[in-house]
């Protein structure tokens, strides 16, 4: 007598009967069933990427995709960069939207080239296009996921005078979000016929790297400046969260000694 | 027209050539494909151009302009050294794989060492140019870092590149095993042949001036005379080579 064990994933996992579908979808195969509602697209980014991906790659609506998912990564970057902003008010309520949206385009932007390397060695066999896509919804997945930490943000922004406070607040929950979306991206890989993912953990790591690099290249996200970009003083990120975090302490010092 | 549609056509060939498809690369190395080769030596000018000179812009447009030109030589450097000893010990090994096959493999190695440089040149650009300018407070330490992920992530490339090619090696060789054998002759090779060529057209020769002008300096400077591990205590500890 024989047992059988069925494996049962914590998140949303295509059956072998479902990637197949999904790889050669019915003539009446449609992407967004139930209409193009937000609460619906929403629901399928975050419920079922991967049909945007398999959609992206066996169909010519590669590049929509890409762009009305990149569109709503934008749109919802700037809701989070205004909320982000509110803790400043003044400029920062729209220098905050404008260097979130454009750090994190260029950050995309520099890494795109690797990741379709890396993919390919990494064994994937898809279309440059794809990995345009799949970048998109990593970006939307991630926009959508901080936008669910705005609310999170305001209320640290609204009780705290700390700038570095909520500068380390937002580092975590970026550093969550894009390792949430990059779980997910190593899930669509392994789902196209990725066989090796070390490349794309390198990848991973870089990619991380820039965003964290791009605090410091376009400081200050949080706090107050009247200039929109910093070239003057160039400086890595862990000095700049060094010195961030030194003032800080030395602020409260001198708090202290006061009272 | 028809140049462009050889172009287009080979572009298509890059994500099959960092797969390693064994049916592109054994139709290369037997020569099936027309201008396979002149492909393979254009991504390594280009792929290694770009990857120096978003090195060398770190230190200006002087030093990006040097370094794009010395980082291909260094590479079709290496190779044709490389060609001669791998050459010679696949052929005392009896693996099957002759002295042009070798030379055809080592370039499309190196072509997909080139891909893969290329392709990370707009981040290393970006960390070039977001770094601290030498001179400044603290930058050494970071130029230091830098300079010593570059040295891992041209080694890594060059490994990651030769990896592609063992499925094609271990098929054309006259057994499996010497296919491995002639594998990692090419991985010892390049790193022992590939090392001192880079100590020998190290950055700190290349300050000022041409690079052909430079070069010629750096050799005729004797640089034997300096230990080639000087090139990387300098780097941890103080006068930076760039």
């Amino acid at each position: 007598m024989t047992e059988e064990h069925t494996t049962t994933y914590p998140y949303e996992h295509p059956s072998i009967e479902e990637s197949v579908s999904a790889l050669h979808p019915s003539e009446d195969f449609d992407l967004l069933e139930g209409g193009s509602t937000a609460p619906n697209v929403i629901s399928k980014i975050l419920k079922t990427p991967l049909a945007f991906i398999l959609e992206s790659e066996n169909t010519e609506k590669g590049v929509g995709i890409a762009f009305k998912l990149l569109l709503l990564a934008i749109v919802t970057f700037g809701v989070f960069g205004v909320v982000v902003g509110m803790f400043s008010w003044g400029q920062q309520i729209w220098m905050a939207p404008l260097k979130i949206i454009g750090g994190l385009l260029f950050s995309c932007l520099i890494c795109m080239p690797s990741l379709y390397i890396f993919s390919c060695l990494g064994g994937l066999d898809s279309k440059f296009i794809t990995i345009v896509g799949m970048v998109s919804l990593m970006m939307a997945l991630a926009g959508f996921l901080l936008i669910g930490f705005a609310p999170l943000v305001w209320l640290f922004s609204a009780s705290s005078q700390s700038s570095t406070i909520v500068g380390g607040l937002l580092i975590f929950i970026w550093l969550a979000t894009v390792g949430f979306c990059l779980f997910r991206l190593f899930r669509v890989g392994s789902a196209l016929g990725m066989t090796n993912t070390g490349q794309l953990t390198v990848w991973s790591v870089i990619f991380v790297l820039v965003t964290l690099q791009m605090t410091t290249s376009l400081r200050p996200i949080v706090g107050t400046d009247n200039d929109l970009l910093q070239f003057e003083e160039k400086k890595g990120f862990l000095t700049y969260w060094g010195e961030q975090l030194e003032n800080q302490s030395m602020g409260e010092n001198m708090q202290l000694s006061n009272n | 027209m028809k140049l462009s549609n050889s172009i287009f056509r080979f572009l298509s060939h890059t994500g099959p050539l960092c797969r390693g498809e064994e049916v592109l690369i054994t139709n290369w190395i037997k020569g099936e494909e027309k201008g396979a080769l002149l492909y393979c030596v254009v991504l390594i000018a280009v792929g290694c151009s770009a990857y120096g000179f978003s090195i060398g812009v770190h230190n200006g447009w002087e030093m990006a302009a040097n370094v794009s030109g010395k980082l291909p030589a260094i590479i079709f450097l290496t190779l044709s050294v490389s060609v001669l000893f791998c050459g010679a010990l696949s052929s005392f090994m009896r693996s099957g794989i002759g002295f042009l096959a070798n030379l055809k493999f080592l370039l499309i190695g190196f072509a997909i060492m080139g891909l893969i440089l290329s392709s990370l040149s707009p981040i290393s650009f970006f960390a070039s140019i977001a770094a601290p300018s030498p001179g400044s407070p603290g930058s050494h330490t970071i130029h230091s870092t830098i300079l010593i992920l570059h040295t891992v992530f041209i080694v890594s490339a060059g490994f990651q590149a030769h990896a592609c090619l063992l499925k094609s090696v271990r098929s054309l060789a006259a057994t499996p095993s010497a296919g491995n054998r002639v594998f990692y002759t090419w991985i010892a090779c390049n790193l022992m042949i590939g090392a001192p060529v880079f100590w020998v057209l190290h950055p700190d020769s290349l300050r000022a001036g041409s690079f052909i002008q430079t070069s010629f300096q750096a050799i005729s400077l004797n640089p034997f005379t300096a230990q080639f591990s000087d090139f990387f205590s300098n780097m941890l500890t103080s006068n930076p080579l760039i």
